[in-house]
This record gives structure tokens, sequence and C-alpha cells, in this order.
């Protein structure tokens, strides 16, 4: 029995998932890397198929996207990750209709006509400010874990306010907030204020139709779902597996290959 | 025998539009011939020719900007920030004069600017065609200008351009168009023939080579043509758009069909703009020009006054050439096509033809950006 595989290649992480002919998930994984080439992509879709029990042979098809879908010579096919992400956030949940996805640097808005089928998108072309990136400088300009951001962000009352135009100068922003005595939680409240309303302009420009799904890595930060959520003046569902929704899109468009669902 | 013909005459062609204002001085060095540079779109190069100099439409090199950059304003776009910043570095020098078409602010103040760097280089003049073409007195407005730019270029020249010089300028410009169009057919039968960037370099190489010799290889290009067989086409293709008076870069051409798409037809200024119309033969040379001029079957945004039906023109012409889509492309900066997004994107919607907008910089960055969007927008005609 083969399997299907899908592969996202993003600038930080590299994510496999493998689903069964029967569409079912037998495994997924996720790697960070510093350098995430086609090395990580294969280390990301070997670690996956051992969690399953299974080895390379048993790929029937497999299908790469994101950032780096086309350093991956050992792929079957390509795929965007704006195809990707919408199928994977279709059949995780049936009947979406807007799909943000914030990576490590790029963002984008996918707008599906509640079948599946994407309709428009808008993304990220000139800069990375606003992506997971942006958030890993913020982060390290704080000197807080980048996985504490989003809670500590929901303790401010008076975010402060911060360019969402270019990651570099929002860094000397916040340094130069810190240095006037602003709160932590402030300027963590404001940095995803700028990321909200970097996204709410980009979602207007591909369109908002509820329901909304969130992908990506930044979709595990509270602090950024609540402000969009609160911009968007609608619920923002985030999978349990955020990172995995554009692998997960690739591996559906692989079985579509092998004849499997 | 008809690959190599062809073969030799893109060959030609790539190089003439290399390095094109070293090419035109070697050029001018060999054959004592007079040069004068036309800023784009559309100044009647038939007037310059009938004055016995060669005229030549001025191109955006592929040198970044550098000495020119405090020259410029933000807001102008790539051609016009290339050409200050070529005129900066002395490169323009061995022009005889240059021409300039008052169609928007960027075109205008390139003119300045280069009128107070280089004061003594060459004579430069600016020439403002009428813009409301709704108005009764277009006609004579556009005349009384053409006249006075006849003077000028008569003035350079040290010669009078008589009606018979004229006339036959006219006719051989109108020749050389009408080898581009019969190439253009070409390329409409035989989308997969030729690659986009070597369909523009067809044209580019004839806003810089003497008409008489770029007929002569147009003839031997068609011909090869004929003789070919190329591949038959499969798969998706694309009309793209816009662009007004300066090629896109290779880079994004070569991206466009890079993603598996084929570009099927175009109006871009370096293409289907620049040879569709020709200069009506039955009143007098100076009526065909300004007729010419005048004619509005192209939608020419920098000649109007307020909404102009260029989207309803693209969505014929994809329908036309049967394209599952539309790539509009929008150097950055330019005025007169991003104020007329806005209709062209109503007009593609309501015609149900899926499209794209791609804003393209004056220098070429994040490629892969342009790719991903572009792959994604194939994805959906799927």
């Amino acid at each position: 029995m083969k399997v299907a595989a899908g592969v996202d290649i993003g600038s930080l992480t590299a994510k496999s998932v493998i689903l069964g002919q029967d569409g079912k998930m037998a495994a997924y994984r996720v790697i960070q890397g510093k350098i995430v080439d086609e090395n990580a992509a294969k280390a990301s879709l070997e670690q996956a198929l051992e969690e399953a029990h299974l080895d390379r042979k048993a790929v029937g098809f497999l299908v790469t996207t994101g950032y780096g879908r086309n350093m991956v010579h050992f792929a079957d096919k390509s795929i965007t990750e704006i195809s990707c992400h919408a199928r994977g956030a279709e059949c995780l949940h049936p009947g979406v209709h807007t799909v943000i996805d914030i990576g490590g640097q790029d963002s984008k808005v996918i707008a599906l006509d509640g079948g599946g089928r994407v309709v428009n998108f808008a993304m990220n072309d000139k800069c990375a400010a606003g992506t997971g990136r942006f958030l890993e400088v913020m982060a390290g300009a704080l000197d807080v874990p980048l996985e504490e951001m989003g809670a500590l962000s929901l303790g401010s009352d008076d975010p402060a306010s911060i360019s969402s135009i270019c990651t570099v100068f929002a860094e000397s922003e916040v340094i130069s907030l810190k240095a006037r005595g602003r709160s932590k939680v402030d300027i963590i409240a404001g940095i995803h204020e700028a990321i909200g309303r970097r996204m709410h302009s980009m979602v207007n420009q591909a369109g908002l139709t509820p329901p909304v799904v969130m992908s990506g890595g930044v979709a595990k930060n509270v602090g950024v779902v609540s402000v969009l959520e609160r911009l968007l003046a609608t619920p923002v569902i985030v999978p349990q597996e955020p990172q995995i929704v554009g692998a997960l899109g690739a591996a559906l468009f692989a079985l579509d290959r092998i004849g499997g669902g | 025998m008809g690959e190599s013909t062809v073969s030799e005459v893109l060959d030609k062609f790539r190089g003439v539009i290399e390095k094109p204002y070293e090419k035109l001085k070697q050029w001018k060095d060999a054959h004592e011939v007079k040069v004068v540079g036309c800023s784009p779109m559309h100044f009647p190069e038939e007037m310059i020719h009938a004055a016995g100099m060669l005229p030549v439409v001025l191109q955006e090199t592929e040198e970044p900007v550098t000495e020119g950059f405090s020259l410029v304003h933000p807001f102008f776009c790539g051609i016009t920030r290339n050409i200050i910043d070529v005129g900066a570095k002395g490169g323009l020098h061995f022009f005889d004069g240059l021409i300039f078409n008052d169609i928007c602010i960027q075109s205008r103040n390139a003119a300045f600017t280069l009128k107070r760097i280089l004061p003594e280089a060459f004579p430069l003049f600016l020439f403002q065609f009428p813009t409301f073409q709704d108005r009764e007195t277009v006609r004579e407005d556009a005349m009384r200008e053409l006249e006075k730019m006849r003077k000028n270029i008569e003035n350079l020249a040290d010669r009078r351009i008589d009606e018979g010089d004229l006339a036959r300028s006219i006719a051989l410009f109108n020749q050389n168009r009408d080898f581009l169009r019969r190439f253009h057919d070409w390329c409409l039968r035989n989308p997969r023939g030729l690659a986009f960037r070597d369909r523009q370099a067809v044209v580019r190489a004839s806003m810089l080579t003497p008409k008489e010799e770029h007929c002569e290889l147009m003839a031997s290009l068609l011909k090869g043509l004929d003789q070919m067989n190329p591949p038959s086409f499969e798969g998706k293709g694309l009309f793209v758009s816009g662009h007004l008076c300066q090629s896109p870069k290779t880079a994004i051409l070569d991206l466009i069909e890079g993603t598996g798409a084929t570009v099927v037809d175009d109006d871009l200024y370096t293409g289907y703009r620049y040879y569709a119309l020709d200069a009506g033969t039955e009143a007098g040379p100076m009526e065909a020009i300004t007729g010419r001029m005048l004619d509005r079957s192209i939608p020419v945004p920098t000649r109007s006054e307020g909404v102009l039906r260029w989207g309803e023109y693209v969505v014929e012409r994809a329908k036309y050439c049967r394209a599952q889509g539309v790539v509009v492309l929008i150097a950055k900066y330019c005025e007169p096509h991003l104020f007329q997004y806005p209709f062209i994107k109503s007009a593609l919607n309501a015609a149900g033809i899926p499209h794209i907008m791609l804003e393209t910089e004056p220098e070429v960055v994040s490629l892969e950006g342009m790719r991903t969007r572009l792959q994604a927008f194939l994805e959906m005609l799927d």
C-alpha cells in the first residue's frame, strides 16, 4: 500500500505529513533549522515516515510546497503554498472562506469559494515585516522567549505604537521604547497590533468572508490571534497544529495522484 | 534551414538591444549620420527619418541606477530614472538631439533634469501633444505642435523636410509595422514558436535600428519562421497587458514563461502597441502623422481624458487570443497606468476573465515572490 506525502519547506521550518491511501493522517513532523534546504526537507520526511513505521519506498507520490519547494529534487511535483494552505485548511475546516497564513518570512491571505477553490489571494511582496521573522527579531530585542510573547501581550491595557512597515526600523523603535521605560508587555502588545494591522489590510485586499482559519507558526501566538479577531470582528479558528496545514494540503494533492481519499 | 535563419536574425536583434547606447554610438561613428533619441511613447519618428537622421526610442538599460540617483525624485519610474542615470554617466552624449514626450510628470521632469545637468550636450525638446482628445480643436492643436517639432527637427538636421521626404518615410515605417504585424500574427498562430523575450527583442530592435535594415531582417525572419515547425501549443495561455513606455525586464519575461504558461498575446508598448497602427496615406503626410497620433483604436492612457475603455479592450484581445488569464504588468510609479487599473480590473471581473496584477520595480526585486504569485494564479486556472 502506498502513502501520499507532502513536505512544506519554509524559511524557518520543514514540515512533513504522511497520509494513508484512506486519507487518514499516518504521521507528521515539524523540524526547526537555521538553514532550511533539501536536507532539512529530507530529514523531516524521513522522521515522519519513521514515526509511521514506513520507508521511502512506501511513498507513492510526493508534493512539495513552501518557499523552498523547488529545491527538493526528489519531489514528484511542487505546488505553491497558496493552493496547499487552502486545501489543507479546507480539509481541517470544511467550508472555510478565508485563510490567513503567517509563516517565517511570508504572510498571505487566501479567499476560497466555500468549496475549497482559491478565488483570490494577497501576499506580502516587498518585505517580511509582520512575519515570524519579525517576531523573532522583536523577541530578541526584548529578551523574551518567542513562545511567551503571545500570553504576555494579553496583559497589556495600553499597547505601544509600533511601525508595521519594516522589521529593522521596528526593532529600533522597540529598543527606543524600552529605553523610555515602556513595559515589555505594552511593547509586545504593540508589536502584535502592528502585525494585526498589516494583516487586516491584506485581508481587505483579498476579501474577508467568514469562517476564517489561521495557519502557520504565528497562529500559535494567542496575542496575534486575539488582535486579528478584534480587527476582523470575527472568530479566527486555529487548527490544533497550524504549522502543518501547508504540508497537509500538499499531501492531499499527492493523495489525488495515487487515487486515494 | 528556417531555424538557422531565425536564429541568426534573433542573434542580431538580441545584440542590438544589449547595451543599446554603446551600439548606437558605434553605429553613428561608422555611418556619420545624426542620431536623435525619442522618449516613449509614439513620437512620430518618421519626421526625424525624413530629415535624414536616425530616430531611436530611448530604452531602459540593465545597469543599476547609481550616479543619477541623487537627481531623481522617489516617484520616478524605472525608465526615467535610467535615462537620467545614463545621461549623468555620459552615456547619452553621442546623441545629436533628444525629444521628450510630455505624457506624464516623470517624462516631463526627466527632460528638465537632463536639460539642467547636460545644458551643452545636445538640443532637447519637449513635445506637447494635446492630452484632451475630445475637444473640437484637437486636430488643429495637434498639427500645430507637430509643425513646431518639424521646425525643431529641420534645425537639428540643418535641412528642410519636404512633403516627398515625409511621405517616403511614412511608407517605410508603415512597411516596418506591416512586417511586425505579420510577425505578430505568426506568433499568435504559434504561441510556443518563440520565447516572449525574443518577441520583445524583435520589436525593441526596430526601435533602435534603421528601419531599412530592420525591414530587411524582418523579411528574412518571416521567411525562416514560415519554414519552421514549432511545437504545438498546449497548456495555459496568458495575455500580458500594460507596461507602458518600457520593456519589462528580461528576468520577468522569462519568469512568466518559466512557470509553464505561454504568453499568447500582449498590448505592451514594446509589443503590439508599437506597430498596431499605420499612418494613413490618403491625406497629406502631416495629416497622416496627426491622424495616427489621434487614433484611439488602441486605448492610450497617456493621451486621454477620464476613463478609457482600456479594460474592455483587454477583454476583447484576451478573448480573441483565447487566453485563459491576463497578467497586468504595471511599472511602479506609472501614474497613467495606475489611474486606469481599477477600471481594467472591473472590466476583467465583469467578463469573468481571471487576472493578476504584478507591479514591477525600477530594479528587479523579489523574483521568488513574483514567481509564487504567478504560479498560484496559474493553479487557480486549473
